[in-house]
């Protein structure tokens, strides 16, 4: 039996797609580019690849160290800690926003009776269950989720073309506002959700099975993932259009609701709130996981220790919102404007410093 | 249990640095006295005692709970210690007589030379246990009529050689000094020869009593393939096994477990196949058993099973030779276990479970299919009644607008609340089907028509049940027999009832986490440190071939298990029929540039 809880590349590849998919495709990223919006995923996706680079080269200078052993080796201890302290805080707040995604959506299509608490309880003892059985257990469930996720994308897919409601056309013209609204919806906004969310696997990557980090299949799967989610963009806007796509608070929802023509099953919203389930339990268990990894690191406990108390601090903290309207206000306003401090900021602090310190021929310290 | 667990995951550094050296010195004697009780004929078969005794000393550590718990069972403390045997023959009739009584189907029969240089013989052999025309003409015979030991002109110590090495024309003769080693040789059907004036005894294997003949297995059957199931006899089973593999790399190790019935369990496997990690695993899970009784395969499951809170099993059991042979060369290890035709095969995968023996005798395209129809089978059989409770309570703007009316139409007149209904029809059937397993096989019929017209029919135009359940639960219940294994199908078949009940409090939400909920479970499971849902999860693409699908047998050259590393090729590679190459055509290794050609 291994001793160290070890994971595979492939596993790596998996957790990236699904993690990436998460709940991205539910809604229109870069709805202000109308039907540029897939121009807009495509900037974002380069930028986002951008940073990836930059995330490796981090871990790849670093090897077999998370963020946070980086952040106390770079930062010095305590200003270290501290900052590990945030990004734990963070990965916990990123968590609670998608338990509050969940709970709402579920209160939206499925269970409209029942109080959002115990939809949200279930979901985050779901998260902890697994993060209880350690990294090997949770690698292993997108091994699982990701196929049957695909496949039912896929299926969707084709039911929507066999139905005749995608129409390209309504993608055109390309690029009529110009290029600079494609950028602005770009930049900071997709770049942040989901590209920038890959700032997780500083404290992921480390699990690798291997010293290093596995390059080639982080990088195939980011780009697979992100011609997945170009995709299913365009595919809203082609749809739907661009001018009901942009105003709809869940647009792929209502794609998947000009099926009920097909008279056979009335209403797919299931089958989206499946997938939607999925990929935010994976997304939210992750950045549950990260959560619990930092504190461990930082206290030198057991994560183990750090299971329920995290667990108990992102079940409270989805309360904290008054309603949907507060919960996107917040993520679309001073959440977005955080969210590059994390992402883009304090990994570019570290990247100078690995650099000064390699420079300099003190790389012998780590 | 924990203890033990925790003893053995710490290496046994701990428990010995802790303990005091006496009790360490303890811990080993009673380890080979324990050790000697589990394996009554260790004086006569080294190669196992040996065995039993290294491991007994290596794994102290775990030994020490045992040994301790085993002083304080009053049922070994009434086992005496090795007594050797006395000079008079008497004497020793009358221990034997005191050890096992004066049962009815024990036979002395006492044998004095005529002369007065007198030799005198005793056979003692349990009758029943023993072939009688064996011991009449093998045993009985050859010594009564020989000239020599009738006329007493030999001593004691020449009668017994001239006995022992050439008068026995059985195959097994062993020798014994001790009722202890003697005593178990009796109940498996030797006959013993005691000797006035002797401490050495004979044992002449003369065993031979009735048994079931190889029939076809009722559990598992199919319509191409062997027709042959295991016996309740373990040598039948053994050598079923060794009929389908020829092959010198073929290892059976036999065990004797249980205080009370000594049952015979041994260990197949291929040498060179079997992960040596999983052998020196299972060997140590069986020697750590101590019990006094197994009856049957699933008392050794249950002792030796990863995960004892589990829902899934994670050791096969199969009635089927050809399948046993089949798992074996895939590197699982087998084990039979003497009186029950169910044998185990660890470690074994979720996705064994789904595999039948039948899917390599079939056409791979049809065998495809049918697994693919198994694995949902597994999901309506587990997920239907929760999906109908979950679609008619929370989630009916899912079902089409004609479909709802007609749902609704059938529910007016019933008094029960969905779940309800599903619950009460799903233990009826559950009745229905432990019924059919119990009842006289004459009065099948009756329970066929009370079941089909009165509980289905009459139930629903009583306006008890809406047809619709009755057709659920049915589905059901037919989907739960499509599957192979009727261990896993019996997992579920509890699964299913607690998926019904979330189903009714939290709708789909709530069986899409149940899922995940077993989903992890299954991801965190181990069957003796196989992951219990490789090679999908861990995922290895190239192990996939024989899972969802079954493909062709020419394209498996690779096994395809997760035997913790090991990987050897089952066949030579580029097997696929091909018509015959004319000469101006590309030959083959032309085709295949890596030069492999077929063998």
């Amino acid at each position: 039996m291994p001793n160290k809880e070890q994971v595979s590349s492939l596993q790596i590849a998996f957790m990236i797609m699904l993690f990436e998919i998460g709940s991205t495709p539910l809604f229109l990223l870069g709805g202000t580019a109308k039907q540029d919006s897939w121009l807009a995923m495509c900037t974002g996706s380069a930028a986002g690849f951008i940073l990836l680079l930059l995330l490796m080269w981090i871990q790849w200078r670093s090897p077999g160290t998370d963020l946070i052993g980086m952040l106390k080796l770079h930062f010095g201890k305590l200003p270290g800690a501290v900052i590990g302290g945030v990004y734990s805080l963070y990965f916990a707040y990123q968590s609670m926003r998608n338990v509050r995604d969940l709970g709402e959506l579920t209160a939206m299509t499925m269970l409209p009776r029942t109080p959002m608490s115990v939809t949200m309880l279930v979901f985050v003892l779901l998260a902890l269950y697994a993060i209880w059985k350690g990294a090997e257990v949770v690698f292993r469930l997108p091994e699982v989720l990701l196929p049957v996720m695909l496949v039912f994308y896929i299926l969707l897919v084709i039911m929507l073309g066999i139905m005749g409601a995608i129409d390209f056309g309504r993608l055109s013209p390309v690029l009529g506002g110009g290029l600079m609204p494609v950028i602005e919806a770009a930049l900071p906004e997709i770049v942040s959700f989901p590209f920038g969310q890959m700032i997780v696997f500083l404290m992921l990557w480390s699990l690798w099975e291997k010293p290093g980090l596995p390059v080639k299949y982080t990088v195939n799967a980011y780009l697979l993932i992100s011609l997945f989610l170009i995709f299913m963009n365009a595919l809203n806007v082609a749809v739907l259009g661009p001018a009901i796509a942009g105003i709809s608070q869940l647009p792929f929802l209502k794609t998947v609701r000009t099926l009920s023509n097909l008279k056979f099953v009335e209403r797919l919203d299931i089958l989206v709130t499946a997938q939607l389930f999925v990929g935010l339990l994976i997304k939210m268990m992750i950045f549950y996981f990260c959560s619990v990894k930092a504190m461990a690191g930082l206290t030198g406990k057991p994560a183990k220790w750090w299971v329920f108390p995290v667990g108990a601090v992102i079940y409270g903290a989805s309360f904290l919102e008054r309603d949907y309207t507060q919960h996107i206000a917040i993520g679309l306003g001073p959440s977005l404007k955080l969210d590059p401090v994390f992402q883009v900021a304090i990994p570019l602090l570290l990247a100078v410093s690995i650099w000064v310190r390699g420079r300099f021929g003190r790389s012998g310290n780590f | 249990m924990f203890i033990m667990k925790l003893l053995l995951w710490n290496g046994g550094k701990i428990p010995c640095l802790k303990g005091s050296f006496f009790f360490v010195v303890n811990a080993l004697y009673y380890t080979i006295i324990s050790a000697r009780i589990r394996n009554p004929i260790a004086g006569d078969n080294t190669g196992i005692t040996s065995r039993f005794q290294q491991k007994g000393v290596s794994e102290m550590p775990h030994n020490q709970k045992k040994s301790t718990r085993t002083t304080k069972d009053p049922a070994e403390t009434s086992v005496p210690a090795p007594l050797p045997l006395n000079l008079s023959l008497e004497a020793n009739l009358q221990e034997i007589s005191r050890r096992i009584g004066d049962s009815s189907d024990i036979v002395i029969r006492k044998f004095n030379s005529e002369s007065p240089h007198s030799l005198s013989l005793c056979f003692i052999y349990i009758d029943g246990l023993v072939n009688a025309d064996a011991v009449n003409q093998m045993v009985l015979q050859p010594i009564m009529e020989n000239g020599a030991l009738n006329g007493g002109t030999l001593t004691t110590g020449a009668a017994f050689t001239l006995i022992k090495d050439h008068m026995l024309p059985v195959g097994g003769v062993k020798e014994g000094a001790t009722l202890e080693g003697l005593l178990p040789l009796l109940f498996e059907g030797y006959t013993l020869i005691l000797f006035e004036g002797l401490q050495t005894a004979v044992a002449a294997d003369t065993a031979g009593w009735e048994k079931r003949s190889i029939n076809e297995p009722t559990s598992q059957g199919v319509i191409r393939g062997p027709k042959e199931g295991f016996t309740e006899s373990l040598r039948t089973g053994t050598s079923m096994l060794r009929r389908r593999l020829k092959t010198t790399d073929l290892r059976i190790e036999e065990y004797k477990i249980g205080q009370r019935t000594g049952t015979g369990i041994a260990l197949v496997y291929l040498k060179g196949l079997a992960s040596e990690q999983v052998l020196a695993e299972l060997r140590r899970r069986l020697n750590a058993i101590d019990t006094d009784a197994i009856l049957e395969s699933n008392y050794i499951e249950e002792f030796i099973q990863d995960g004892g809170l589990t829902p899934f099993p994670t050791i096969q059991n199969t009635e089927r030779p050809d399948a046993m042979a089949g798992g074996i060369l895939e590197g699982q290890v087998g084990i039979i276990i003497d009186g029950t035709p169910f044998a185990l095969l660890a470690p074994s995968t979720f996705f064994n479970f789904f595999q039948s023996s039948e899917d390599y005798y079939q056409r791979y395209d049809i065998s495809s299919f049918l697994r693919l129809i198994r694995y949902g089978a597994f999901f309506v059989s587990m997920l239907l009644p929760a999906l109908y409770i979950a679609v008619t309570t929370f989630h009916q703007e899912m079902l089409p607008t004609t479909l709802l009316i007609s749902l609704a139409a059938q529910r007016e007149g019933v008094p029960l609340p969905a779940f309800a209904e599903a619950l009460l029809m799903e233990l009826t059937f559950d009745v229905l089907r432990e019924a059919g397993v119990r009842m006289p096989r004459t009065i099948g019929p009756a329970i066929s028509i009370v079941g089909a017209l009165v509980l289905g029919q009459a139930a629903v135009q009583a306006g008890l049940v809406s047809a619709a359940m009755v057709i659920v639960v049915s589905f059901t219940a037919i989907s739960n027999f499509v599957i192979p294994s009727l261990a896993i199908a019996n997992s579920i078949r509890l699964i299913r009832f607690v998926m019904m009940f979330i189903a009714a409090s939290l709708g789909l939400f709530g069986i899409m986490s149940f899922l995940m909920v077993l989903l992890i479970h299954m991801a965190g499971l181990r069957s003796f440190g196989v992951p219990y849902l490789s090679p999908v999860a861990p995922m290895i693409p190239r192990y996939l071939k024989d899972i969802f699908i079954r493909v062709p047998l020419w394209s498996m050259d690779i096994r395809p298990k997760t035997n913790l590393g090991k990987e050897t090729r089952r066949q030579a590679p580029h097997q696929k029929p091909k018509p015959a190459e004319s000469a101006n055509g590309p030959s083959r290794e032309q085709q295949n540039p890596q030069g492999e050609g077929p063998a």
